[in-house]
């Protein structure tokens, strides 16, 4: 059994899920950028062989599905995994986009927080921002009930794939916090995704595999980005305000300075921005209120 | 022709059976398995409210001392009548973990003849044996032990009259009693005081029938001291450190808490004043995993406590709960977290001692 996987930052945890379950080693993945140029670039270097099943994450289809000059390049037969994005635990993550790209925060992680970056652009200190990291706060943004919506979307998503996201979802919650951040699971995570995707849609897989977190790698897990205390505690779990990049660990007020330092470098109150999800004025109005 | 006339009416019973259209709590999966972690709230329609005006004692097991602390936090008035000697129960009663010592204690503080209980020693201190662990160093004289009682159910007459709500916290069936006296014991003797004799001092597991009779005479001989009383019943998540059946811990654990949970129901089921409040059912529930659990699987974490005083606050404190809403309401560290543990006192982990 041979196979390719196309996609984000996912795809190394889903090709040592599938070299795992197969016990093969011809498993390729791709890290891929996901624009149009990004994808076109990829898909014409890397040309359909045969013999490999090629898996393709849902999140490049709807660049696929929208550019005729990508689709052609994609291999004509492919299988679909979905991208686990599950935002009950992190719900303050935040995008930030200028000319540049990514806008990174204090730590250089492309993950920001929604409560600094308002505080931030409404001129508020990082000690004033800082007291913004509260149950009222989370509980006006919404943040504590985040876990219905989050489960609906991923359910969708498996839906979309033909797998059952209740089933991988109950699963999941024996685990405690299954994500690193909003698109980084575990591994475990992932695995469990791909054997039910192998069960589905791959020819039956020769072993079955008992206690898988032993013998997966965690390829991402470079960085955490914490559940909140107080989110924690309505989720039945323990939490936390301890930020990790790579080497660099950071509490509270130290992800908050030097995101706020780093701002300041590129001038963020006088860029234009784009905001993934939008930060709209009730939300901006509820934190700095 | 008949046939599918037959077939017909199958398919109408088909399409109304019982269960359609129940509320969604009725069923495990909307109920349970696809409720997110730390969200579980099995109660559906709660008798009565606590309100700012209102007066709150506490009484039972171990795990009560857990809600007193939390109704405190919250600002409701909660009746201290020892405070000087106490700020875990509404008076100095220490643990009161069967059915049958609740009824002792209104026995005791309402009759106007003062009865003889058992005074025990130990190192040349002495202790009520009805309460032997609230002095942690003990008394110096049996007299001041029996002074000491005299004013504690001048304490105890007041939580039962002057307080409006009573949660009542039930622990265990399996107790120690006097043969000669009858008196019910929270803890057997010998274990932090007094002296064990199988003359004088037997065992006793209260069975359903039992128990059922007892709260029920408990609830009634407490509504007939206040008729403006409500009471709120829970059963205590916390297995028991020890049973003297000659079976499993664990077999006990499960025998007991299905007598105090059919007696709670009994009590519910003939009194309108009185509430069920699924304490035990939050922490013991499938749902938690075990997560509510401290590593010896048997006291109850503070992020379980806070689950329990989420779903009691949001059904029970309404609009008054002072900020306590219907989320958890203080971040807890990890250290305070097994603080929280270690903060309430258990007469039976004496047993292991």
């Amino acid at each position: 059994m041979k196979f390719r996987i196309h996609g984000n930052c996912q795809v190394g945890s889903v090709a040592d899920s599938l070299r795992l379950l197969y016990q093969t080693e011809d498993v390729q993945s791709f890290l891929v950028d996901t624009s149009a140029q990004g994808l076109l670039n990829h898909f014409s270097k890397v040309h359909s062989t045969d013999g490999f099943i090629e898996i393709i994450h849902d999140s490049l289809l709807s660049v696929i599905n929208t550019h005729p000059s990508v689709a052609e390049l994609v291999p004509t037969q492919f299988l679909t995994i979905p991208s686990i994005t599950f935002s009950a635990f992190q719900p303050d993550t935040q995008y930030i986009f200028n000319e540049n790209g990514v806008v990174k925060n204090g730590l250089q992680g492309d993950w920001n927080s929604r409560i600094a970056i308002t505080g931030y652009l409404r001129g508020l200190s990082p000690r004033q921002t800082e007291e913004l990291f509260n149950l009222g706060t989370f509980q006006a943004l919404g943040y504590l009930d985040d876990w219905n919506e989050s489960a609906q979307f991923l359910i969708e998503s498996f839906q979309k794939c033909g797998l059952n996201g209740t089933q991988w979802l109950r699963r999941m919650a024996t685990h405690g916090v299954f994500m690193h951040g909003i698109n980084h699971p575990s591994p475990i995570a992932i695995f469990d995704l791909v054997e039910q995707f192998a069960s589905v849609h791959l020819p039956p897989a020769d072993h079955k595999i008992a206690g898988a977190e032993q013998y997966l790698t965690d390829h991402l897990s470079h960085i955490v980005w914490p559940v909140y205390p107080e989110i924690a505690a309505t989720l039945g779990l323990e939490g936390t305000y301890l930020w990790r990049e790579g080497s660099q660990h950071a509490d509270l007020r130290t992800f908050l300075e030097s995101s706020f330092q780093h701002w300041d470098f590129l001038n963020l109150k006088n860029t234009q921005t784009t905001f993934i999800p939008s930060l709209d004025e009730s939300h901006q109005a509820i934190i700095t209120k | 022709m008949s046939l599918i006339k037959q077939s017909s009416r199958n398919e109408q019973k088909m399409s109304t059976h019982p269960y359609r259209g129940l509320p969604s709590t009725q069923f495990w999966n909307t109920g349970v398995s696809d409720i997110a972690p730390g969200q579980l709230d099995p109660v559906t329609a709660p008798r009565f409210t606590i309100d700012s005006d209102d007066t709150v004692a506490t009484l039972g097991s171990c795990f009560a001392q857990h809600l007193a602390r939390e109704i405190k936090k919250a600002g409701f008035h909660y009746l201290e009548t020892e405070p000087e000697e106490t700020d875990t129960f509404s008076a100095n009663y220490g643990n009161v973990y069967t059915v049958e010592q609740a009824n002792q204690l209104l026995d005791k503080s309402f009759s106007p003849h003062p009865s003889e209980i058992e005074v025990w020693s130990r190192d040349g201190r002495f202790y009520d044996s009805l309460r032997p662990n609230v002095f942690e160093h003990g008394l110096s004289s049996k007299e001041e032990v029996l002074a000491k009682r005299s004013i504690h159910h001048l304490a105890v007459q007041r939580v039962f009259t002057e307080s409006n709500i009573i949660v009542f916290t039930l622990g265990l069936t399996e107790a120690w009693r006097s043969r000669v006296t009858g008196d019910v014991f929270p803890l057997a003797p010998g274990v932090s005081a007094g002296e064990f004799d199988p003359e004088v001092h037997e065992f006793k597991n209260y069975d359903v029938t039992e128990t059922t009779a007892q709260l029920i005479e408990w609830c009634q001989r407490v509504h007939d001291l206040n008729n403006q009383v409500k009471i709120l019943l829970t059963v205590s998540p916390v297995a028991l450190n020890a049973t003297f059946e000659a079976r499993h811990v664990w077999a006990s654990t499960t025998y007991s808490k299905a007598v105090l949970r059919l007696a709670a129901q009994a009590a519910y089921e003939k009194f309108d004043f009185v509430d069920y409040f699924p304490s035990y059912e939050i922490i013991t529930s499938p749902h938690s995993r075990g997560k509510y659990f401290a590593d010896d699987l048997r006291e109850v974490l503070p992020l379980g406590v806070q689950h329990v005083m989420r779903v009691f606050s949001h059904h029970y404190l309404g609009d008054n709960s002072n900020g306590l809403s219907s989320q958890v309401h203080s971040y807890q560290s990890p250290k305070e977290d097994r603080q929280g543990i270690s903060d309430v006192f258990c007469d039976e982990s004496l047993i292991q001692q």
